[in-house]
């Protein structure tokens, strides 16, 4: 709201100042000026108290008081009205640091004509109620984060704490004076430290949130707590982001969690002896074991069995779900073929498809493709789709696929059944969820296969979904990402890397290769280059003697990750390996011509970025051998 | 040639008595125990070809039996069938570890029970046969 009239107070000791003001500013009419003026502070600070001014001119040197007191004193009797300094040539210092108080700009007397003394008091103005609306939103902001019932923590890019709300003063007993300014690593609380800065890193790299599940912190009285945490990456225009870890104590829910899978895997424990017991009971007697039966009791076991069958599904069902819902599901990742994991689904189910008069069909590319993945879990997820498809189509065929894309695998299995209607496709994955396809004889669902295998895939940091048409078909797919040699070993080195370096420790890198691949694959053909491969690894794995050496084999070259190893000595365990190698192949009668060399890297010789190593390895880098 | 002796140990009597009934009707001798230390006992002085072996026992786990019998030269060529209500992946792993020839998780299946058996004793299914398992 601008007004047409502003009053000023001007408090200035020099005599005739005031009038000098007043003229100047008299031509000022849209608005003009009302100038009131005294000459010493008290007076000053009293007139203040009396009514309200639209500025004030502050003169810092007056004969009652002196300097930035001065300006702290008026300021504090009037913090909401702006102030504009008046100061000489040489004391302009003095005035930048009264706006670094809190003025709202300065003046140089003796070079005030009218309309720059208009614009600066009306900027002040301006400005000053900027900074109101702006301290009030601030205020705002505080007052919302102080009531957030959640541990809010500031970051800086480099991982200072900024901020620090009183929900993590309570949960870690520490004050925010205590926190504030400090990294992350010296803020006093013992937890897992480098499980945040990864995900600072990770978060950085993805420029998403990254949850942290299980962040384990001991309390200063020594009790064992769990949080739970997202960091939130905030991003100002194109500056390193920083970052907001916002999370909470979650110990009481993963206890529960825990209570829930132990309850869960003890019963299903204990339902499986009776099970037994009654299974084998039923089975005895349909086959024979205790004299002879009918028809129609053979009939009747018959079912018997299926159901307990059925109950024994459920709680191995049971168990799992409640494994995948508490997190706990346990990887045993390796490098694995999907391409022939497909296929060997295929020949499993080949039977069950042709007793039930269906075609069961297999596509899949000529290739290997790897994942690292579970074997048994990945079975489990392709024999649930496979078993559904057979279950509910009636006729026609079920594919089983495989096929890459990109940087992922899609597995899918498709059948020609009756299909999901479309409001039923996204319930489909919940727990028991059975929708009206009818079912003949024979095996029953649980209705937890979907959420296991949905589970299973997300623990692979895969995804599933179904497509599926009434009276079409329905199409299970699931893709996981494409795991190469390469992929796993940087895992592996960015692992050993981060150890390395917090021990203070060597490692080193090698990476053996063929020089000439093109043409020994040309000449020699695939299958000698896939004995050579083996042959090279064996000797490779020969020469590694401790548990944390690890060798990886990719297409054509194997990578050698050796912790706590020299560069140095890296090198002539290279040689060694590239010795017995040379002798080996003789022996073998080895194809001749293959050129094999090494690379080799390491920390600190080459810094300790896995980026860094890894490029040295696989492409520049000098050559040895 | 004489029947092939099998000796079953499980805490549950109802189990010990399901798994004997089946193994009697497919022509085997059975001796049995309901703990981990009566069957280590029994594994020396009966001398039976083949041990199923429970892994939850009082006195004496299932592992601890196992490892006992495979570590003594006298005896570690008996093979033995775990048998458990334990069916985790890392639990077989473990039974693998304690030297076991085959893992059989309840409910079981007794065709599967009785093809194990078999291979274990080296394909010959039994002595007499009476009734057996359709197959």
């Amino acid at each position: 709201m601008e007004k047409n009239r502003l009053k000023i107070l001007l408090i200035e000791d020099h005599a005739g100042y005031p009038d000098l003001l007043r003229d100047i500013l008299s031509e000022e009419i849209n608005p003009s000026y009302e100038i009131e003026s005294t000459s010493a502070l008290k007076p000053g600070l009293q007139r203040l108290g009396k009514g309200h001014f639209d500025a004030i001119l502050l003169d810092l040197s007056l004969h009652d008081s002196e300097g930035l007191h001065t300006f702290n004193l008026v300021h504090a009797k009037a913090p909401f009205t702006p102030i504009v300094i008046l100061t000489g040539l040489d004391d302009q210092k003095l005035a930048l640091e009264a706006i670094r108080n809190g003025a709202q700009d300065y003046l140089v007397k003796g070079r005030i004509d009218g309309k720059i003394l208009a614009s600066v008091i009306r900027f002040a103005i301006e400005r000053k109620r900027s900074e109101m609306l702006l301290r009030k939103y601030n205020t705002q902001r505080e007052q919302i984060l102080a009531s957030i019932t959640s541990i809010l923590i500031g970051l800086n890019p480099e991982g200072i704490i900024t901020h620090w709300n009183p929900m993590a003063e309570s949960t870690f007993g520490i004050p925010a004076i205590e926190t504030v300014n400090k990294h992350l690593s010296q803020c006093g609380i013992s937890w897992n430290l480098a499980y945040i800065l990864d995900a600072m890193e990770e978060c950085r790299k993805k420029n998403k949130p990254v949850r942290l599940d299980d962040v384990h912190y001991k309390r200063s009285d020594g009790q064992e707590r769990i949080l739970g945490f997202t960091l939130i990456p905030i991003l100002e225009s194109d500056a390193a982001p920083e970052f907001l870890l916002f999370g909470a104590d979650i110990t009481a829910r993963k206890q529960i969690e825990q209570m829930k899978t132990e309850f869960v895997s003890t019963v299903s424990h204990e339902f499986r002896t009776p099970l037994a017991i009654i299974r084998e009971g039923v089975s005895q007697v349909l086959d024979g074991v205790c004299g002879g039966i009918n028809k129609s009791q053979e009939e009747t076991l018959s079912l018997s069995l299926l159901a307990i069958d059925r109950l024994t599904r459920l709680v191995d069902g049971l168990l799992d779900i409640s494994r995948i819902e508490a997190g706990r599901v346990e990887l045993k990742k390796d490098l694995l073929d999907v391409v022939h994991i497909a296929g060997e689904i295929h020949k499993a189910f080949q039977g069950r498809a042709r007793h039930k008069g269906l075609e069961l069909k297999l596509r899949i590319p000529k290739d290997p493709i790897s994942i690292y993945a579970d074997r048994d879990k990945l079975i489990q997820i392709f024999t649930n789709l496979a078993g559904n498809a057979l279950k509910f189509t009636e006729k026609g065929f079920v594919e089983i696929a495989v096929e890459g894309k990109g940087e992922a695998v899609e597995c899918s299995v498709a059948d020609t059944g009756k299909g999901i209607a479309k409001e039923d496709l996204n319930k489909i994955f919940g727990k028991f969820q059975q929708f009206s396809r009818t079912v003949g004889p024979g095996e029953k669902g649980t209705g937890l296969g979907l959420a296991i295998c949905k589970g299973l895939v997300e623990a692979h940091e895969g995804k599933i979904w179904l497509e599926s048409a009434l009276e079409v078909g329905t199409r299970a797919v699931f893709a996981l990402p494409k795991h190469t040699g390469v992929k796993v070993f940087k895992d592996y080195l960015n692992y050993q890397l981060k150890e390395s370096v917090k021990n203070n420790a060597p490692v080193s890198v090698l990476v053996f290769g063929i020089e000439n691949l093109s043409m020994v694959k040309q000449k020699s053909g695939a299958d000698k280059l896939l004995i050579f491969m083996d042959l090279l690894e064996r000797v490779i794995k020969k020469n590694l003697r401790r548990q944390a050496d690890k060798a990886i084999r990719d297409d054509a070259s194997v990578l050698v990750v050796l912790p706590a190893t020299p560069k140095k000595d890296a090198a002539s365990v290279a040689e060694r390996i590239l010795q017995m190698l040379n002798e080996e192949h003789e022996e073998n009668s080895g194809e001749a011509g293959m050129k094999i060399s090494y690379r080799c890297a390491g920390f600190p010789e080459d810094g300790n970025m896995e980026r860094v190593l890894m490029n040295k390895v696989l492409r520049s880098g000098e050559k040895h051998g | 040639m004489a029947k092939k002796k099998i000796l079953v140990v499980d805490d549950e009597p109802d189990i010990v008595l399901m798994v004997s009934n089946r193994l009697k009707a497919k022509g085997y001798d059975v001796v049995s125990a309901l703990n981990g230390q009566a069957g280590l006992e029994l594994a020396k002085s009966a001398k039976p070809d083949l041990i199923i072996l429970d892994l939850m026992l009082p006195k004496m786990d299932g592992y601890k039996v196992c490892s006992f019998i495979k570590k003594d030269s006298r005896y570690s060529k008996i093979p033995i069938i775990m048998f458990s209500a334990k069916a985790q992946q890392d639990d077989i792993k473990i039974g693998q570890d304690a030297g076991a020839d085959a893992y059989i998780v309840k409910p079981f299946d007794a065709l599967i029970l009785l093809g194990k058996i078999a291979e274990l004793l080296g394909g010959e299914p039994a002595g007499t046969e009476n009734t057996g398992a359709q197959e």
